[in-house]
């Protein structure tokens, strides 16, 4: 027994040493979060920003009730060639004044019946241009629509005033405050993070038994130790690998914090100084943000991190195991070993989207059960999480997820000690089935 | 001395495929024993169950006085046909990691793993990484890493194979050596002449079953078929007798079949009497070779 875990826990380190030392770990480590900076900040200010290269539009007025409209960041209007017919402008408006990039049509309409407005244009307009001309359009309409009824915008305004709804949970022990936004926020990035971790170190555990089976190598060691005890040493080294690279992370993110707040703290005072100054009205939506930080500092994060580190774990170990095996039927003809990952980053995909939706909706029957499904639970549990489930859905889950690492690695490993042996031919699947009932 | 291995009536079933259907026989102690047979016999599958890598169906497998699931790992040494090595590390560091995993302890490793290198001259590449090497480097490493822990049995898959003529005399005679510290030796090959001139014993193997186990030296005697080498001095003219049939000519040699009842000084004097001056006369052994395809046809035809 002593033996056996030394040898397991040789191969770990083994595993653990060569891949922290090499250059790509380094790489990764550094780059992953300038990565993720890019897909969550760069991206989407880049595509905002992609609308606002500027687009000219002419607009032929023949109501009489638009005089002009305001211009956008990246929308300019025009109101020259009033004489022109429409016909002759739809023909030759990408031409005048070296190109309008659109044509605005308003034939003779009602203020309260706008029809048949056209927007004429070579090239499809983003959508973002259309709505904001529309919403420029309406603007104007409806000022010309209150001063006719005799009214004023502010009493528009009354009509329809703001509605904030503060989200409250009952439960057991007194009532307690939620935030559904935020709740559903932490939700998202926890459910995103292990599906990240479940594809990258999961295909990681794949090549690294891949690699091993095709240089010959695997034999030599299973000479030496059990088969299970290399896989698990992969698995287990490389989950290290994984380990290390989120404290490296998370001390990283912690020093970035604390400067940042070293810069930005006297800005925040000050938010807060104005927000005391004004009563009500103008502020709410600051008010809004301020409830939203105070309530992610009343999740109790350090059970929050608890159950998403059982999931880490399990959906890892689990995946993992799969992937080892997948890997194990590899031959020298890699699309092989792509049929067989196939349906199982399928699972990991279907898992996702089934978070996303489960976060907007916590408390239906697919959220349910895909929450002690072991395979979907490691992904969409820890979404689950900021909604409060009650106790014995956590643990029913936690239960379930054991019972299906235990299963998994059991199952993964039968393919995986004789898949390793299996060279040549390419594995079809009812061999698979027949091996489960070779004996040791 | 005693046999060091003793296989009855083992059997392996791989689904509906049987691998090994009643193999029994034994591996005198402190051999070079040759385990042969056509490719898909079942020598891998042998050597799998030995190696521990699974465990036979039915029948008994003993390792040194002790059914083959009461050892340890450590007691064998294995060297593929197939080598392979993690390529991404370097050659001590790839040494150290195995000869732990058959357990001894660094320090042990380390000293051997020196007194190794420095025999097969190779001091210089502690520090390379194994993808620089040759392919014969390679070997001469993976054989380092097979022998390192000292083990009883050390079984050999074609350990040649791509080695140049003196590298391969170097590990033949490092074979030698460690057989004859007591290493039992199994080496398995299809080189015929390769076990003609290393091992003692043999077992031939084919489709799962045992068609020959012995003695190198009794299963030619065995197979002995009274054929003679007869080379004379000068150009003979040599036809078939009522003592014997010629078979082939090559020069002034020729091979010769003696019939059942003739005597060798029987046919020595006919020679003799033809005025024939005779140079050498030897009884021709059949080679491993041929008694193997002839074993290999007669028993995938029966």
């Amino acid at each position: 027994m002593l033996i056996t875990m030394r040898k397991t826990f040789y191969i770990i380190a083994r595993e653990y040493i060569t891949r922290v030392r090499k250059k790509s770990f380094i790489l990764l480590t550094i780059l992953g979060p300038v990565f993720f900076g890019l897909v969550f900040i760069v991206v989407p200010v880049l595509i905002m920003n992609s609308n606002t290269t500027s687009q000219k539009i002419l607009v032929k007025d023949e109501s009489g009730l638009i005089p002009a409209l305001p211009d956008s960041a990246g929308v300019y209007f025009s109101f020259k060639y009033k004489e022109k017919a429409i016909e002759e402008l739809k023909t030759n408006f990408s031409t005048l004044d070296g190109g309008y990039d659109a044509l605005v049509y308003i034939p003779n309409i009602q203020p309260d019946a706008p029809y048949g407005i056209t927007l004429y244009s070579n090239e499809q307009v983003s959508i973002t241009t259309k709505s904001y001309v529309e919403n420029v359009l309406a603007d104007k309409l409806e000022e010309i629509n209150i001063q006719k009824l005799g009214l004023e915008k502010k009493d528009i305004l009354k009509l329809r005033p703001k509605i904030v709804i503060d989200d409250e949970v009952a439960s057991a022990d007194g009532s307690e405050k939620s935030d559904a936004a935020v709740a559903t926020g932490i939700g998202y990035v926890s459910g995103f993070l292990i599906y990240i971790i479940l594809l990258i170190y999961g295909s990681m555990v794949m090549r690294g038994v891949m690699e091993e089976k095709q240089n010959r190598i695997v034999e030599v060691m299973i000479s030496s130790v059990k088969p299970i005890q290399l896989m698990m040493g992969k698995i287990v080294g490389i989950g290290l690998v994984g380990l290390t690279q989120f404290i490296i992370w998370i001390v990283l993110g912690f020093i970035i914090q604390i400067i940042l707040s070293g810069i930005f703290a006297p800005q925040l005072m000050e938010m807060q100084n104005m927000q005391s100054m004004q009563p009500q009205g103008m502020g709410s939506d600051n008010t809004e943000i301020l409830q939203s930080i105070e309530s992610l500092q009343n999740q109790p994060i350090g059970f929050f991190l608890f159950i998403f580190c059982i999931y880490f774990l399990g959906g890892y170990l689990i995946y993992s195991a799969l992937f080892a095996a997948i890997g194990s039927l590899s031959t020298d003809n890699d699309s092989d070993v792509q049929m067989y990952a196939f349906p199982v980053t399928m699972l990991i995909l279907i898992s996702i989207f089934i978070m996303m939706a489960v976060v907007q909706q916590p408390h239906t029957k697919l959220a349910f059960w895909a929450s002690i499904i072991p395979f979907s639970s490691p992904i969409v549990m820890p979404a689950i999480m900021p909604f409060d489930p009650p106790l014995w859905h956590i643990i029913l889950s936690v239960g379930l997820l054991i019972l299906g690492f235990i299963f998994t690695t059991w199952f993964a490993a039968r393919i995986y000690r004789t898949g390793i042996l299996m060279y040549g031919k390419k594995i079809k699947f009812m061999e698979i089935v027949k091996w489960m009932f070779y004996k040791g | 001395m005693s046999d060091i291995m003793i296989f009855r009536d083992v059997q392996k079933n791989f689904g509906d495929v049987q691998a090994l259907q009643n193999v029994s026989f034994t591996i005198p102690g402190n051999t070079i024993f040759g385990l042969l047979g056509p490719n898909g016999a079942g020598k891998t599958t042998l050597i799998r169950i030995i190696t521990k890598i699974f465990m036979a169906d039915s029948g008994e497998v003993i390792f040194d006085g002790k059914n083959i699931r009461n050892y340890q790992h450590a007691s064998i040494g294995y060297m593929p046909e197939e080598k392979g090595m993690y390529k991404k590390m370097k050659v001590g560091e790839h040494l150290i990691y195995l000869a732990r995993l058959k357990g001894l302890t660094k320090k042990v490793a380390i000293e051997k793993i020196t007194y190794w290198l420095e025999k097969l001259n190779a001091q210089e590449w502690w520090n390379k990484k194994i993808e620089d090497l040759s392919k014969g480097m390679q070997q001469k490493v993976q054989f380092i890493s097979t022998v390192i822990h000292e083990p009883k049995l050390l079984i050999l898959d074609e350990p040649f194979s791509g080695l140049d003529p003196v590298n391969a005399e170097l590990i033949k005679n490092e074979i030698y050596n460690l057989n004859q510290q007591g290493t039992t030796i199994l080496f398995s090959t299809h080189r015929m002449e390769q076990v003609e001139e290393i091992c003692d014993s043999i077992v031939l193997i084919n489709q799962g079953n045992v068609v020959i186990h012995g003695k190198v030296k009794e299963i030619k005697n065995r197979f002995r078929e009274n054929k003679y080498v007869i080379g004379f001095e000068n150009e003979a003219v040599v036809a078939s007798s009522s003592l014997f049939e010629v078979i082939n000519k090559n020069e002034n040699n020729y091979i010769i079949q003696l019939h059942a009842d003739a005597k060798r000084n029987a046919v020595l004097n006919y020679f003799i009497d033809a005025g024939n001056e005779i140079i050498h006369f030897e009884e021709l052994y059949p080679s491993l070779n041929d008694i193997f395809i002839k074993l290999v046809n007669a028993d995938n035809h029966a």
